[in-house]
């Protein structure tokens, strides 16, 4: 199988597939939920069929703007506002019940948009600081490969596969976002910072083939074969462990709560992403990088 | 490591038994005179698994110096727990926090659904202080509203809730004008009674003031009578037109002190237990359906080592159970997740493990050779790659919030305890099945 032979496609493949969501991102961002926008989120029940205007006349009695409101089953209504003071939102409550007796505030939430702030600065920064640590790592992890070879560039590699996974899942999300109304909360950030994980744990475990096979196989051999060589000897693995986590996910998506779907979905799109980038990205990428080295430096010395 | 097979074996099946008995037992002792609590009663569920409420404050240390802020806050998280726990709910879970720009509180009490009393409880300063009626001012009963309602009258005496010993909620019979209603009594400790006993003997026939925090009003205004004064009646009380439920939140701020820190409410959260019980359910099936094709798919690609490694998944799962519950771990639905996903990783590093086998065999070398070069060789990846994930939890705890820490600890636990299970017990029982005598797999 010479399934290196194709590195440049792959790689046109990889950005290909990143443009339309970094397109999203770029035009309408992330759907965010009050996580990260800060206000105030109120779900009510009732036992009867409500009008969707009378909701929303009783919070602009209060001089209060409804930014979102969805109804589920006609009885279930999920209102976001600006954030609220206490009072406010209690003469609401106490408005809703009057107006439509039985119905019940099933929860309520104000988040101070500072948290808002301050989570997804945390996120950067935590997705700065692993990126580092992870190439740090894996620089000093991967430091006895032969020469010319760089544990750098692996290093490197190895994060520009993670990026790709990661803005891939970001991009999934935007357009999600934009289409189908799916939000992002402070869970996705967890899925994200996940998925950066097992990127790079898959593209470690390619990378340490890659090693291996540098000291055991012949000299002669180009850096193209190995990887080649090393991918195909460790393709086996990839489908199975890949194969046992996406089971994993998949029923926990199809059986497993509501609160926990989008979290599932983000991790279900990124680990795929990363059994793919930690082939098709990582290791063109690498190949790529490593023979104009190469060929700099043959030039050079004739 | 340890190279006796059977030495291998018993150190398993120990670790093994030891981890159901904390698991499957509910225990509940102190050693060394209580400094060790150890409640194994049951695994911390976080609210969004049991409801509850949770509410942030955001403590002001404006008026504190800053050697002192941090212990300022973290008096105000102790009173805050002894108000919670005077309320008598369930163990409340508070974590003071220190962001670059403020202090923060975050109180989470599992099972509580009325959010308003529950804030007003915890967020209020409660300060008691009893002044008295200048003494230049001429006392009379006629005057008692005009006298009592006018700032300037009232002269601190420095005797403050911290002099009382206790406070009762009782109902009165006393007339007036909430006869029959609830009433606070206060109780002074010896030396906050012989202080209010000096000041009382100067001040028969005046009114005490009992001040809350910083209102301008008294709460009550009793005039201290001989009895009062001399120790006849052992101590005041507060009488004032409140319920019950007024009465008794106000007796739980006096008894558990002042917040040394004014705080004020960021965030407050209600969340649906039914919500969270219907989601755990539904993901804890979720999750064992997925673990058992998974261990079907294993024993179908594997075979008998498939078995192995089945087994020493469920050895793995009852070992990380038995860690999040000593430790404690408040387990949450991204704390579920997070192990979940551990099972994947653990899982990989057997598939890594059971490849390079099959490679060895392939590449000729003889089966028992091949199981010890696959377990060696695998090794590199499995460290490499499971270090790297420990490196990323190990920031998403540190700079996470709330859910993403939960989530990065279990998955920390869960990668250290699959390095145990998927090399050292698979090892043990993959070696142990080969010296039995099968040479057929």
């Amino acid at each position: 199988m010479k399934v290196m032979k194709y590195k440049k496609l792959y790689l046109v493949v990889s950005i290909v597939v990143l443009i339309p969501g970094i397109i999203s991102m770029l035009l309408f961002g992330l759907k965010l939920s009050v996580d990260f926008t800060g206000g105030s989120t109120f779900k009510y029940s009732f036992d009867q069929d409500v009008d969707k205007s009378r909701l929303i006349s009783i919070f602009e009695g209060e001089g209060v703007d409804v930014e979102t409101i969805s109804m589920q089953n006609g009885n279930e209504a999920e209102i976001r506002t600006k954030p609220l003071e206490n009072d406010v939102s209690n003469s609401i409550k106490q408005q809703v019940v009057g107006l439509f007796p039985g119905a019940e505030l099933v929860s309520s939430q104000t988040v101070g948009p500072a948290v808002g702030k301050e989570t997804t600065k945390n996120a950067f920064i935590a997705l700065g600081w692993a990126s580092l640590a992870i190439l740090l790592y894996i620089s000093y992890a991967f430091r006895g490969i032969p020469k010319p070879y760089s544990s750098f560039r692996f290093g490197a590699s190895a994060i520009i596969a993670m990026l790709h996974d990661a803005f891939l899942v970001l991009g999934i999300f935007s357009l999600l976002g934009h289409y189908a109304g799916i939000e992002v909360d402070a869970l996705f950030m967890t899925a994200v910072l996940t998925v950066i994980g097992f990127s790079v744990h898959d593209s470690i475990v390619v990378f340490d083939r890659i090693r291996e096979n540098l000291r055991k196989l012949p000299k002669s051999w180009n850096f193209e074969k190995v990887v080649n060589h090393s991918i195909v000897e460790t393709l086996s693995r990839s489908i199975s462990t890949s194969l046992t986590v996406i089971i994993t996910l998949a029923s926990l998506y199809i059986l497993g709560g509501e609160t926990i779907k989008t979290f599932v979905l983000a991790l279900l799109v990124g680990i795929i992403s990363g059994t793919y980038s930690s082939i098709f990205t990582a290791s063109p990428f690498l190949v790529l990088w490593e023979d104009r080295i190469f060929l700099r430096k043959h030039k050079k010395s004739k | 490591m340890i190279k006796n097979i059977y030495a291998r074996l018993i150190l398993v099946i120990l670790i093994f038994l030891v981890s159901s008995v904390v698991l499957f037992g509910s225990h509940h002792f102190s050693l060394f005179d209580g400094r060790l609590n150890v409640d194994l009663r049951e695994l911390k569920r976080g609210l969004d698994l049991s409801g509850g409420v949770r509410i942030t404050l955001v403590a002001d240390v404006s008026k504190i110096e800053t050697a002192e802020e941090e212990k300022a806050v973290e008096s105000a998280k102790e009173i805050i727990r002894r108000r919670i726990d005077l309320l008598g709910v369930s163990e409340p879970h508070i974590v003071s926090i220190k962001t670059k720009e403020d202090y923060r509180i975050v109180v989470e009490i599992p099972g509580v659904e009325d959010i308003e009393s529950a804030v007003a409880l915890i967020g209020e300063t409660a300060q008691l202080r009893f002044k008295i009626v200048n003494k230049e001012i001429e006392w009379s009963p006629d005057k008692f509203f005009e006298i009592i309602q006018d700032v300037d009258s009232w002269k601190d005496t420095g005797i403050t809730g911290a002099d009382l010993v206790g406070v009762d909620v009782l109902f009165g019979q006393q007339e007036g004008l909430n006869a029959g209603g609830p009433q606070i009594h206060l109780k002074f400790s010896r030396e906050g009674r012989e202080k209010f006993s000096n000041i009382a003997k100067e001040n028969i026939g005046r009114p005490v003031g009992l001040f809350l925090d910083n209102n301008p009003f008294p709460l009550s205004a009793p005039i201290i009578s001989e009895d009062l004064a001399e120790g006849i009646i052992s101590d005041p009380v507060i009488t004032g037109n409140f319920d019950l439920k007024t009465a008794r939140s106000l007796s739980i701020q006096l008894r558990a002190g002042a917040l040394p820190v004014p705080v004020k409410v960021l965030q407050q959260e209600t969340i649906g237990a039914t919500l969270g019980g219907e989601s755990v359910q539904k993901s804890f099936f979720a999750g064992s359906t997925g673990l058992l094709i998974v261990i079907i798919f294993l024993i179908f690609k594997y075979g008998r080592n498939g078995v192995l490694a089945s087994l020493s998944l469920l050895i793995y799962t009852v070992v990380v159970l038995a860690i999040f519950k000593i430790i404690p771990v408040v387990v949450t639905l991204p704390g579920i997740a997070g192990f979940i996903l551990s099972i994947g990783m653990a899982t990989d590093a057997n598939i890594l493990i059971f490849e390079r086998i099959k490679e060895e065999i392939r590449w000729n070398k003889p089966k028992a050779i091949a199981i010890d070069l696959g377990f060696d060789r695998a090794w590199n990846s499995i460290k490499d790659s499971n270090i790297s994930s420990l490196i990323t939890s190990f920031i998403l705890f540190q700079l996470g919030t709330g859910p993403v820490r939960g989530f990065a600890l279990t998955l920390a636990i869960g990668i250290l305890v699959s390095l145990f299970s998927s090399i050292f017990v698979v090892r043990t029982f993959i070696k142990l099945v080969g010296s039995l005598g099968d040479e057929r797999a």
